[in-house]
């Protein structure tokens, strides 16, 4: 199960996700610049972002729960939102997403109401934080 | 005439001494005047002595020692001034003299205790003035020393106020060796022991979210929603929204809101990977500690795009669709979509090309920038 809450820190809103496909990443947001001297010493110079990691999740929804998903993006595309993942682990931080884009795949039946024709949707989300 | 309590008292003293000397005949004149309340408080004191004496090496001393005290204990005082006026001259008319020197020595202290913390101006002004007059070739020594301080307790607005003015001139006509030396020395010390009130308000304020363990809760419309304080977001809706009843066939029509329609061209359903695209107006601005900061502010723009492509159309569909998107081009117009959901806005991508795949089979691509609106018939 995979949990978006916002805003953060006084939340209000939940939304339950299932599990997001494979291929999911993670990375650090850090930089190293590499110099050289004339005598061929090398210094790295490090940009750190201190804890916070980039990470990319891609999901299959449902249209009901894309439709859910959409009014989440609507409402807090630029809160703090604290992100349980599949794995438990707890994020605070942002979507990074420009734009959001939902993509209907395929059809999944059956359809749910009030949807009326059963479809998957597809969307990326990329996400910002901190483990907490 | 004795000091009587609260009576003006006036002394003066006139000593007129004509007598030898050292065996010679002195004339001595002594003028003393006291002026002064008889409490002892204020006093102004004149002396003047003057010495007659002949041609001989004598050695005269003039000391003038005077002391003003001014103390007011009082609950609150208005204007306090206390003046301190001293003029010493040192004439002497003789045909010969060894050594004269002429010392002044003032020393004025201004020093305020306050009971309550009142704002007051204290203003201490020591003003000095120094001149040694010589015509004959001897060596001349004028030296001017002036020590200035502030000390103060309280300091709240702005620093003290300390100017110390130096003005030193030496003139001469003739003079072998010739030496003016101005010298400045200035000290401001800062001994600052200040208690600063830091006030910060403690909000406390709260906030409730849940969850329900309902069986499909990742499939269906289910955002659950508590409750916040926080004004600065507002919560999705809690209900998935509904198609319209009886909104027909998707198609795009003219004019999007007022009625009647007076432009309409029907379409088939659109492909799958058709995109729902949400794109917003955020700065992403990082701290130099790498904090990540996101806003936006509510009135910004949110722009959002449907990308739809029709295939399978007819070739008179594909060339009513070049006539509409040309006769509306820019024009708000709406759009049925296969949900039964009605959106209103434009049709941005005028140049994407109607494609004609096989035999009667044209396809069509646009991007329609749309807000959701409400069906009218």
């Amino acid at each position: 199960m995979f949990r978006l809450e916002a805003p953060y820190p006084r939340l209000q809103t939940l939304t339950l996700l299932p599990n997001p496909q494979f291929s999911d990443a993670e990375a650090l947001p850090d930089t190293v610049t590499r110099k050289y001297a004339m005598d061929g010493t090398r210094y790295t110079y490090v940009k750190r972002r201190w804890g916070r990691h980039k990470l990319k999740w891609t999901f299959k929804l449902m249209r009901n729960k894309g439709l859910e998903l959409r009014a989440f993006f609507l409402a807090y595309f630029a809160a703090r939102i604290r992100v349980t993942d599949h794995r438990g682990r707890v994020w605070i931080g942002n979507f990074t997403n420009n734009p959001f884009e939902f993509s209907t795949a395929q059809r999944a039946a059956p359809a749910i109401t009030p949807v009326l024709r059963g479809e998957l949707q597809t969307i990326d989300i990329e996400f910002e934080g901190v483990a907490q | 005439m004795p000091p009587t309590p609260g009576n003006l008292c006036v002394t003066r003293q006139y000593v007129e001494v004509l007598g030898p000397g050292d065996g010679k005949v002195r004339v001595t004149r002594q003028y003393v005047e006291v002026l002064g309340p008889g409490d002892g408080k204020v006093r102004v004191t004149r002396q003047y002595v003057e010495v007659l004496a002949p041609y001989a090496a004598v050695a005269v001393d003039d000391e003038l020692t005077l002391t003003d005290e001014f103390t007011f204990n009082m609950v609150r005082v208005v204007n306090l001034t206390d003046d301190l006026g001293l003029v010493e001259d040192m004439v002497v008319c003789g045909p010969q003299y060894v050594e004269m020197r002429s010392s002044f020595q003032l020393e004025e202290q201004l020093d305020v205790q306050l009971l309550r913390v009142i704002q007051v101006d204290l203003e201490d002004t020591l003003a000095l003035t120094q001149h040694l007059g010589k015509t004959w070739e001897v060596d001349i020594h004028d030296t001017l020393t002036l020590s200035q301080g502030v000390t103060t307790r309280r300091w709240e607005d702005g620093i003290p106020d300390e100017v110390l003015t130096f003005s030193e001139e030496l003139t001469v006509s003739l003079v072998r060796n010739r030496a003016h030396v101005l010298t400045f020395e200035e000290t401001l010390v800062y001994n600052l022991d200040a208690v600063r009130v830091v006030t910060q308000d403690l909000s406390l304020r709260q906030s409730l979210v849940y969850e329900l363990d309902a069986r499909r809760s990742t499939q269906r419309y289910t955002p659950f929603i508590g409750s916040s304080d926080d004004p600065a977001f507002t919560p999705p809706s809690a209900t998935c929204p509904m198609p319209a009843a009886g909104i027909g066939e998707c198609r795009l029509v003219y004019p999007a809101t007022a009625r009647p329609i007076t432009d309409s061209l029907v379409l088939r359903n659109p492909e799958f990977d058709n995109k729902d695209r949400l794109q917003f107006n955020r700065i992403n601005r990082e701290t130099r500690g790498g904090t990540l900061v996101v806003f936006a502010d509510s009135d910004w723009p949110k722009m959002q795009t449907l990308v739809l492509t029709f295939h399978g159309l007819t070739q008179t569909q594909a060339d009513a669709y070049l006539v509409f998107l040309s006769d509306h081009l820019g024009q708000e117009v709406g759009l049925v979509d296969w949900e039964g959901r009605y959106w209103k806005g434009i049709i941005v991508n005028p140049t994407d090309p109607v494609v004609n795949d096989s035999r009667e089979v044209y396809t069509v691509t646009f991007e329609f920038e749309a807000e959701s609106a409400t069906w009218e018939p």
